[in-house]
């Protein structure tokens, strides 16, 4: 039996066609330079919306330090109506996701593995920008930095702690995935609860309805005091710190394949290094499924309601949610301590952690507390997922293609990326060369945007090239993709060029 | 927490909480099935209690504000266990558990923060009037609402499988739940079956 999309001829076997292979035994999907995807049984998707998928972790890590700390900052500075672009970044951030997810439901494969498909020195970019982002402690040093502040405890020590934690975790576990989605789950909840307690407790009508007002304000543009060296670039790391930033996004089309979402059920799953004995044979190709089927059609077109539903309410959803609820609290403490706006512009940009714990002290004295305390969970939150998540991607890009990886368990290269990492960033906490917690965070800032435009272009081509025409993306998808991520290296590179200054924190 | 691969296909068609054998549940497993939402309300009133402990209130003042909102919470948060118990919301949606929070919300708030203002010596305040602060308060339990239908959906399965065997509507929401797992297996057994039959034909070459 042979199967092709519907305006090839059997047996054409030019790029985008779905074949016969050679042997004519087993139909094959040839997506770009790579071997062919063979063709599988796409599985049923969850009929019951309400189950959750990893947009969750997606949520987890995206509601970190941009709207806990860097997007309050320029409100408080700059009013609420600054938060349009915020808006417009959430928004692109959800397109993103569901492409995402398009590429990793249809194939099981990561969003690595597709940008090797168009040409493999792309993957190699994001392997090793990965590695120069990623290793630093940003996060977690911030979070401790903050618990320094409320105890008294030494950031290095706490860091240092919150690493090794999160080391074991990860090593003890049977499934990985499953330990991380649990953790962040609680935590997230907690993060909402909280958030919606102190909303109720300090926030009124008057600043929700201006906070819901400058989300739509698009007219307000760019304030002029903002585009200067000390406050554009600074804008520009909170538009790549919307949502989920740097390569979370790429990340999430390995979590998918581990939650077995579309045809990741046909990939075993990452398993804890004292559980490595236990994985499964690994295929070498992610597979495709037969398009031309009406079924699999109508089981593909329940997977993207399925995602639909984790993009929009949970991932858009709760970002936003929190985010408003951190607006209203910003814009009141900015109402009654001046102060802390005016040392801000005087850029004090160091000491903003002070300053903002100050404002927020002055409405009630729970605020600035509380301030801390969330910053303190997001940078562990964060680093939980962002090291889970970096050990996932590396060691799934060295598998497929470092020579000679493959003789080697997916839980050792795991297990060997993830535990390189945690002890370099114990090694930096203590003896590196780190002028604080928040020059760390400068550097993630920056690479952030530049991979956000990267990884914008190269999942336009992946969607486009390497998918069959029945189940690409509307051309207007693409059309978005390619303008976000011509913003993102555009808002940067001009900011570079016209200010010369990489600190976008 | 167990995390559930998402293959898991289920029939959409079967009952979402309707029909539930709560009538024959005594009171002591009405209480078990309430303990969930009742935990998730709690958590609430202790996440308010101990931001206002190291806040600096006094201790007195702390723990009436942490009690004042914890114990509501709780109520609450077990009333939508037996609304969804009996099938009143529906299972494992936001709407049932904002149907739920919207109401209960504004009038916890206005209490709590009258009896608190009370007690501080405050003199009761409404900030933008009461009407605007019951709209406020009713627009923030969306949140809330939402908050408590994520731990409820991800943690509440854990407890109903633990009571099962002695809670007849524990066990109805493990069997809708089940449907899942089920379907899951099957597709398993499938894969292995193909695998084996893969490499049985192997060898015959």
């Amino acid at each position: 039996m042979s199967v092709t999309e519907s305006d090839r001829t059997p047996g054409d076997r030019s790029q985008g066609a779905v074949t016969l292979d050679s042997t004519g035994a087993e139909r094959v999907w040839q997506a770009g330079r790579l071997p062919p995807m063979p063709i599988r049984k796409l599985p049923e998707a969850p009929q019951a919306a309400h189950i959750i998928g990893p947009a969750m972790i997606l949520v987890a890590l995206g509601v970190g330090l941009g709207e806990t700390f860097l997007w309050p900052r320029l409100v408080i500075v700059f009013g609420p109506n600054i938060r349009w672009l915020f808006l417009v970044g959430v928004l692109l951030q959800t397109v993103v996701m569901l492409e995402m997810a398009r590429y990793a439901m249809a194939t099981g494969e990561s969003i690595f593995f597709g940008a090797a498909r168009i040409w493999q020195p792309i993957m190699w970019l994001f392997f090793v920008t990965a590695i120069a982002v990623y290793i630093w402690p940003g996060h977690i040093s911030t979070g401790a930095d903050a618990l320094e502040e409320l105890t008294g405890i030494p950031w290095q020590l706490s860091a240092s702690l919150g690493l090794v934690i999160i080391g074991l975790m990860f090593t003890v576990v049977k499934v990985v995935y499953n330990i991380v989605e649990a953790v962040l789950a609680f935590l997230v909840g907690v993060l909402v609860i909280g958030s919606a307690i102190v909303a109720a407790i300090v926030g009124n009508l008057s600043d929700l309805g201006q906070t819901l007002e400058g989300l739509v304000r698009f007219d307000y543009g760019i304030p002029h005091a903002a585009v200067t060296a000390a406050w554009f670039p600074i804008i520009v790391g909170s538009i790549a710190f919307a949502g989920p930033s740097g390569m979370q996004q790429m990340w999430y089309t390995l979590w998918l394949r581990d939650k077995g979402a579309g045809m990741g059920v046909h990939m075993p799953r990452v398993r804890g290094l004292l559980h490595a004995g236990e994985e499964e044979t690994i295929p070498d190709t992610g597979s495709m499924f037969d398009t031309d089927d009406p079924d699999e059609m109508r089981k593909w077109s329940n997977w993207r309601k399925w995602v639909r539903y984790d993009a929009i309410l949970l991932f858009f959803g709760i970002t936003m949610l929190v985010t408003i609820i951190f607006t209203v609290l910003a814009m009141h403490a900015a109402d009654v301590n001046p102060e802390a706006k005016k040392q801000l512009l005087a850029g004090e940009r160091d000491a903003a952690l002070t300053a903002m714990r100050s404002a927020f002290d002055q409405t009630a004295g729970i605020l600035g507390t509380l301030f801390f305390i969330f910053i303190a969970i997001v940078g562990w939150k964060a680093s939980v997922g962002l090291f889970d998540a970096f050990a996932r991607g590396q060691s799934d890009m060295s598998y497929y293609f470092v020579p000679g990886a493959k003789k080697f368990k997916m839980a050792y290269l795991y297990g060997l990326f993830l535990w390189g990492v945690i002890i370099f960033g114990i090694l930096i906490i203590n003896f590196g060369p780190v002028d604080g917690p928040t020059g760390i965070l400068n550097v993630l800032a920056f690479m952030s945007t530049f991979i956000m435009g990267a990884y914008c272009l190269t999942l336009a081509a992946v969607n486009r090239k390497c998918l069959p025409k029945k189940i690409r993306p509307n051309p207007i998808i693409t059309v978005l993709l390619v303008l976000g991520g011509l913003a993102y290296l555009g808002l940067l590179l001009y900011s570079t060029i016209k200010f010369g200054v990489t600190d976008l924190g | 927490m167990h995390a559930i691969r998402a293959e898991r296909g289920t029939d959409t068609t079967a009952p979402r909480g309707l029909s539930t054998p709560y009538g024959v549940l005594d009171r002591t497993q009405v209480l078990e099935l309430s303990a969930p939402g009742a935990a998730i309300g709690l958590l609430g009133g202790v996440i308010a209690g101990g931001l206002l402990a190291i806040s600096g209130l006094s201790l007195p003042i702390t723990l009436i504000a942490g009690v004042l909102l914890g114990i509501p919470l709780a109520a609450a948060g077990a009333l939508y266990e037996i609304l969804l118990a009996k099938g009143k919301v529906p299972m494992g949606t936001v709407a049932g558990a904002a149907m739920v929070w919207v109401p209960a919300w504004p009038v916890i708030r206005v209490v709590h923060g009258a009896v608190v203002d009370l007690i501080a010596g405050n003199g009761i305040a409404t900030p933008n009037g009461i009407l605007g602060f019951f709209i406020y308060q009713a627009l923030v339990a969306v949140p809330f609402a939402i908050g408590f239908w994520w731990l409820h959906e991800n943690f509440a399965p854990r407890w109903w499988f633990r009571i099962r065997d002695r809670n007849p509507v524990a066990n109805h929401f493990i069997r809708v739940q089940l449907q899942y797992a089920d379907a899951a297996e099957d597709e398993k057994e499938r894969q292995s079956a193909r695998r084996a039959a893969k490499a049985q034909a192997r060898r015959e070459r």
